[in-house]
């Protein structure tokens, strides 16, 4: 029974850090721009399809597939924030627009791919099946390898934040947009380059969720309940956060599913939710006292 | 220097600027009082670019001011320190500060800047890692004129930097404004604290309903009867 355990735990935390890199982008655009934006589920879709056509008609190794998707997923998100700027969108007026931006994505993909499920070659696939032994323990490449991206996406977010000119322009947004243009920060395009860099990471989770899953048009929709309990907490455009709660939500998912049953494991995740709401509803790994 | 011609502005319908006109010569210090709500802030706002004028202009250096953006305003040398001192509560002083030199011509000299902005005010040196929101009135009273002096302006506007200030700290601030004056920067300083603004500046402006009222030496109006009545209670 506790090498079972042993394992929930080990593979909840490995996709732990799937769920951060699939929830990252959201937190960034929501909690800097005051966006949320759905639409990072499709792209999340749309860059697991991208990889499986990639690795698929070029016969490549799948994680080529980061050089386009990387890129095309940047541009798709500096375009959405585009509109959203010239339409001057709000919080929620973003969620319905987005919304609608995921079932008409959906349909295409439906177009494109069909509804049947889709797979990645394993003769192309090397990552799939592969893993190794930690004691008792087995270790899944393709989650270790998410988990590791999850860990560069942190903590170079969380640097570039802090750190950064642009960095400081984004929290400079955040707290006061006229002042903030006021000496001379183009807040438009800022937010044009953050958008851009988050649905970067939520295409990015895409690709590694390709290396592993069969892929149906409808996978996005059992994304919602893991992202935003992440994002809520993870806290607010925190990408550390965002890594933290992935890590939670996963060994707490895992753990419930081992002991009772795999139906159990959303109860579990949204319990933790509704206490983390009553009791730290600005995220687990926010400081007090700021936003 | 700033030559603000025939400015008229407001809010939605609500008029608060009629027909003011207002200039401040190279390297001096003008004050512009009056009572709340006589359109103050509005007007200064209006000379940052950060609120737009129904009719008049602002002309700086000869250059046209009028239609800018804020952040061309900066550039251009004509920098705020806003009303409620509005800093990025979040960020450190050291980030506050950066943000000041955030545009291109500011950033090349930042490291000495920011040098001289800590030799004027040497607690944000020490408070420099501390969140800006969790200092006091006059420490967060001066990381805003320190970001202000980040972006190197050549006219500081300072609007009510005396709001919510303990006098012994309100004394503090404007000889330091003194100070920054004698460097070459020229300043234009609302208040409704009208005493110390007087006794600041050289020229000044009353400011009443929207409309200039009174113009000339700031001694002169310091000395004026009528003035003294409506603001001083003497």
């Amino acid at each position: 029974m506790s090498d079972v355990l042993n394992q929930a735990i080990v593979s909840g935390l490995l996709i732990g850090g799937l769920y951060a890199v699939m929830s990252v982008g959201i937190s960034l655009t929501w909690g800097a721009l005051r966006i949320i934006n759905l639409a990072h589920f499709s792209f999340i879709l749309l860059g697991a399809y991208a990889t499986y056509q990639i690795s698929t008609s070029l016969e490549i190794d799948p994680l080529f597939a980061l050089l386009v998707v990387i890129p095309a997923g940047f541009l798709a998100g500096a375009i959405m924030q585009i509109f959203f700027e010239l339409t001057k969108v709000d919080e929620f007026q973003s969620l319905i627009i987005s919304f609608g931006s995921v079932i008409i994505l959906q349909s295409i993909i439906r177009t494109i791919w069909t509804a049947d499920f889709r797979r990645i070659d394993r003769d192309i696939n090397p990552y799939e099946s592969m893993s190794f032994f930690v004691g008792d323990v087995a270790i899944q490449v393709p989650l270790l390898l998410a988990f590791g991206a999850a860990v560069g996406i942190a903590l170079g977010t969380s640097l570039l934040l802090s750190r950064s000119y642009f960095g400081k322009a984004v929290r400079a947004i955040v707290d006061d947009p006229q002042i903030a243009r006021a000496y001379g920060i183009d807040n438009r395009r800022v937010a044009v380059v953050l958008s851009g860099l988050a649905t970067a990471f939520s295409a990015t989770a895409g690709v590694f969720i390709a290396t592993f899953q069969s892929l149906s048009p409808s996978i996005s929709l059992g994304w919602f309940g893991i992202v935003f309990p992440v994002v809520i907490l993870g806290g607010l455009g925190n990408a550390v956060g965002a890594l933290g709660a992935g890590v939670i939500v996963g060994v707490a998912a895992g753990v419930a599913s081992v002991q009772w049953g795999p139906l159990s494991a959303s109860l579990v995740t949204f319990l933790i939710l509704i206490a983390a709401l009553l009791f730290r509803p600005q995220g687990l790994f926010t400081r007090q006292g700021s936003s | 220097m700033l030559e603000v011609e025939g400015i008229s502005g407001g809010y939605g319908s609500a008029q608060a600027l009629r027909d003011v006109s207002v200039d401040v010569g190279d390297g001096e210090i003008v004050t512009l009082v009056g009572p709340t709500g006589a359109g103050k802030s509005t007007f200064v706002n209006i000379i940052a670019g950060l609120h737009r004028a129904w009719s008049g202009s602002v002309t700086f250096d000869g250059q046209d001011l009028t239609a800018l953006r804020p952040a061309r305003v900066c550039q251009q040398g004509v920098v705020i320190v806003p009303e409620g001192r509005r800093l990025f509560a979040d960020l450190t002083v050291t980030d506050n500060l950066d943000i000041g030199a955030y545009h291109p011509a500011a950033r090349a000299h930042r490291d000495d800047t920011y040098e001289w902005v800590c030799s004027i005010f040497p607690i944000l040196a020490e408070r420099r890692n501390q969140r800006a929101g969790n200092l006091s009135g006059g420490e967060q009273q001066m990381v805003a004129i320190g970001r202000a002096l980040m972006a190197r302006p050549r006219l500081l506007l300072l609007d009510e930097p005396s709001l919510g200030l303990a006098p012994v700290i309100v004394e503090t601030i404007f000889e330091v404004i003194r100070n920054i004056n004698e460097t070459g920067t020229s300043i234009l300083i609302v208040e409704q604290n009208v005493v110390e603004a007087l006794e600041l500046a050289s020229r000044a402006y009353v400011l009443e309903d929207g409309r200039i009222v009174r113009h000339g030496d700031a001694s002169e109006l310091l000395e004026d009867e009528s003035l003294q009545k409506a603001y001083f209670g003497m």
